[in-house]
């Protein structure tokens, strides 16, 4: 089948209606009315497919109907129900559950599920509830701020992508029950964690274990561009899933038990973005192993990613679903390369740079060019970093005997890296900012790879990857 | 590579390709000038959730599921017709919760609450008085104890949401979106800095349109809000 490069439609085709449904949701929430939207999708995703396509086969047509209203349907669905805006009152009384509860400046952020939805609240940390404590509130609500017109930072984007309707002031807050269920096996293990363990390792298993980022360790991967280390998603599902893979035994059991585990971790992870993608793509590749019939990455992929969109259309607006999506699909197109040539193992590695970079400086306002030569190192690195730091740091969670030695070791070999990054990035200070050139030349790797791994020859890459970067330049 | 007919047939592809994308593009390009509103914030009224008075949701499942009826049918009419919500007890002939325009006065709630009954004191109450939204009018019985009405200010019914009590309209109204900084001062808790703030939050964003925009004031905290809610109007 790979040899025979016949198209999207065989290689791809939820790549394609992922496109179309996210060209849509672009021209939609960019001020296009509902039926211009929807008519950008079909058009943009038949384009994909024409471009893509060289020698159809039977039933082409049939399947290409199929794509075509699906991604019809879908971007219809999702653009009308991101268009309807709950009514709220502009205050409140509500009994809710505090959802969320993380570092926002010097404040807390918090999320807090009412009668009227999820709203956001900014409080001050020594009054802010635990998550997952029962809160009765009175409050006012209010509208979240737009980003201004040069760009920045969108309070309503934001919010609304986490699922909240508005912000709200609380006048009284009162908690009526402690954290309950997997939140509080979240607070005792933050404890455990932040007590029990060096600086290094702590950060590290707050980040790998709860999806809590350690403000100090964030800023310093930062500076040498492995931020996406600290964030759960597909390296960490996939490490999870490698070890459980390692210690079973085959067959449907295994299946089974690694789908309950990566779940059960995503769970404890707090449900980021890129986890969820990660392990709805691995449970539909997973599935595809159950029923005998294995699916292309790139593909599964993509229908993670329309998935995730079903459940929330404002996902879309959530620059962790971007970044993990952008970087995810790079991944799954270079593996299809390096098949072919090792050194397109290199390539992928760069191509996620270059496709992330002009998204991440648009968020954070640049990023450091030294990331791309040691994302080359830490990424293989972290993969047996990471399970040593929580293997060494079992001992200390269970109080057994030479657990601090144990940790001290492991944090000698953080501390290590530690060093040698920031040597890095001393050598090579060079940052980049968000700049055209950036992103046309990042559009255009993502599509290259994209129709590649979507079954186009090569010769009938360029003008298509071209174009479509044009295309979503428009857009920028 | 490919037949004659497979040449011909990706060739017709490709064009299939330009013509959708061309037909894609046209559709972007005609309405570019559209392009970036959302975040510009110009559109921010009409794609912000709808806005509606305070429901206490903690009430009982009978009384919520009325709420919401009230609450749904408000929601609805909002967009042709913008009402306030107001409670009229006391001596009229059909006391209780009406819907009247915005903007409107006390003898307009009397006129919806039937008018007064041959008890009532006619004088105690300034029917040319400004409403709003939510506010408990009381018109009291001829010799019944009368909360003193004030003669300034535009807002001064015997209203209140929130719990307000009656008594509480026995002090002057700040009426926040047309005092003075030094009016302002005389709140408790708000001194000159504040009292600036809360102009200079006008200034930049038009007026006030509830007492809890106060609370987007930097120095108003929900303590604080507490304080004052009681003496200060939004009335336009």
């Amino acid at each position: 089948m790979r040899n025979k490069r016949n198209g999207p439609l065989s290689y791809a085709p939820a790549f394609a209606a992922l496109l179309g449904i996210s060209f849509s949701l672009l021209a939609y929430s960019s001020g296009h009315s509902l039926l211009i939207s929807v008519m950008i999708s079909v058009l943009t995703v038949s384009s994909w497919i024409f471009f893509g396509t060289s020698d159809p086969t039977e039933g082409w047509g049939t399947e290409f109907i199929f794509v075509i209203i699906v991604t019809a349907a879908v971007s219809l669905s999702l653009n009308l129900r991101m268009s309807c805006e709950p009514a709220v009152p502009s205050t409140i009384r509500s009994e809710g559950k505090v959802l969320l509860n993380r570092a926002w400046g010097r404040r807390r952020a918090l999320l807090i599920s009412t009668s009227y939805g999820k709203m956001a609240a900014y409080m001050h940390r020594s009054s802010a509830p635990a998550e997952g404590s029962g809160v009765r509130v009175r409050a006012a609500l209010f509208d979240f701020r737009r980003a201004d017109a040069g760009g920045g930072f969108d309070e309503y984007l934001f919010w609304r992508s986490k699922g909240a309707v508005k912000r709200m002031i609380p006048l009284e807050l009162e908690v009526t029950s402690p954290p309950a269920g997997i939140h509080k096996w979240r607070n005792f293990l933050e404890t455990k964690i932040e007590d029990g363990l060096p600086d290094l390792m702590s950060g590290y298993m707050l980040a790998l274990t709860l999806g809590i980022r350690d403000k100090k360790l964030t800023e310093r991967h930062r500076e040498a561009g492995t931020v996406h280390l600290l964030a759960v998603s597909g390296f960490h599902v996939g490490i999870l899933a490698a070890m459980a893979g390692f210690f079973l035994k085959r067959g449907k059991i295994k299946i089974l038990t690694i789908s309950v585990l990566i779940w059960s971790y995503l769970a404890l992870a707090g449900f980021p973005p890129g986890g969820i993608r990660a392990g709805i793509m691995l449970q539909v590749y997973l599935l595809g192993l159950f029923l005998g019939k294995p699916s292309r990455p790139f593909n599964s992929v993509s229908v993670a990613g329309i998935i995730m969109l079903i459940c929330d259309p404002w996902t879309f607006h959530d620059i962790g679903w971007r970044l993990s999506m952008l970087a995810a699909l790079s991944v799954c197109a270079s593996v299809g390369i390096a098949r072919q040539n090792w050194a397109g193992a290199l390539l992928g590695s760069a191509a996620v740079w270059f496709v992330t970079a002009p998204v991440i400086a648009s968020a954070f306002g640049e990023v450091p060019v030294v990331g791309l030569m040691i994302n080359i190192a830490a990424i293989p690195l972290f993969t047996v970093i990471f399970p040593l730091v929580f293997f060494f740091s079992l001992p200390a969670f269970f109080g057994l005997p030479l657990s601090h030695e144990i940790a001290s070791m492991c944090e000698y070999l953080l501390e290590s890296w530690d060093i040698l990054s920031g040597k890095l990035v001393e050598l090579m200070p060079l940052s980049v900012v968000s700049t055209l050139p950036l992103a046309a030349f990042a559009s255009f790797i993502f599509f290259a790879s994209a129709l590649y791994a979507s079954g186009a020859t090569l010769k009938k890459i360029p003008l298509p990857a071209l174009m479509f970067s044009l295309l979503v330049l428009l857009f920028a | 590579m490919y037949g004659e007919g497979g040449n011909r047939r990706n060739y017709l592809f490709i064009f299939l390709g330009l013509l959708c994308f061309i037909g894609a593009t046209i559709l972007l390009h005609s309405f570019k000038g559209r392009f970036g509103q959302d975040t510009a914030g110009k559109m921010t009224v009409e794609m912000m959730p709808v806005m509606e008075d305070t429901i206490d949701v903690s009430a009982s499942e009978q009384q919520a599921s009325s709420l919401q009826a009230v609450y749904g049918e408000t929601a609805s009419s909002d967009a042709e017709k913008k009402e306030w919500v107001i409670y009229i007890t006391g001596s009229v002939k059909k006391p209780g919760v009406y819907r009247i325009p915005e903007g409107a006065r006390v003898y307009q709630a009397l006129e919806a609450a039937g008018g007064f009954t041959p008890e009532a004191d006619r004088d105690a109450v300034n029917l040319a008085a400004m409403l709003q939204d939510g506010a408990h009018i009381k018109f009291p019985a001829v010799g019944e104890e009368v909360p003193q009405q004030v003669p300034t200010a535009p807002a001064a019914p015997i209203s209140g949401t929130e719990g307000n009590s009656d008594t509480q309209t026995s002090q002057e109204l700040i009426n926040i979106n047309t005092a003075m900084k030094e009016d302002l001062e005389k709140l408790p808790g708000v001194g000159p800095k504040t009292a600036q703030l809360i102009i200079d939050h006008r200034e930049k964003n038009g007026a006030y349109k509830r007492k809890e925009d106060l609370l987007l004031i930097k120095g108003i905290g929900p303590a604080k809000f507490d304080a004052v809610k009681n003496l200060v109007t939004v009335a336009q």
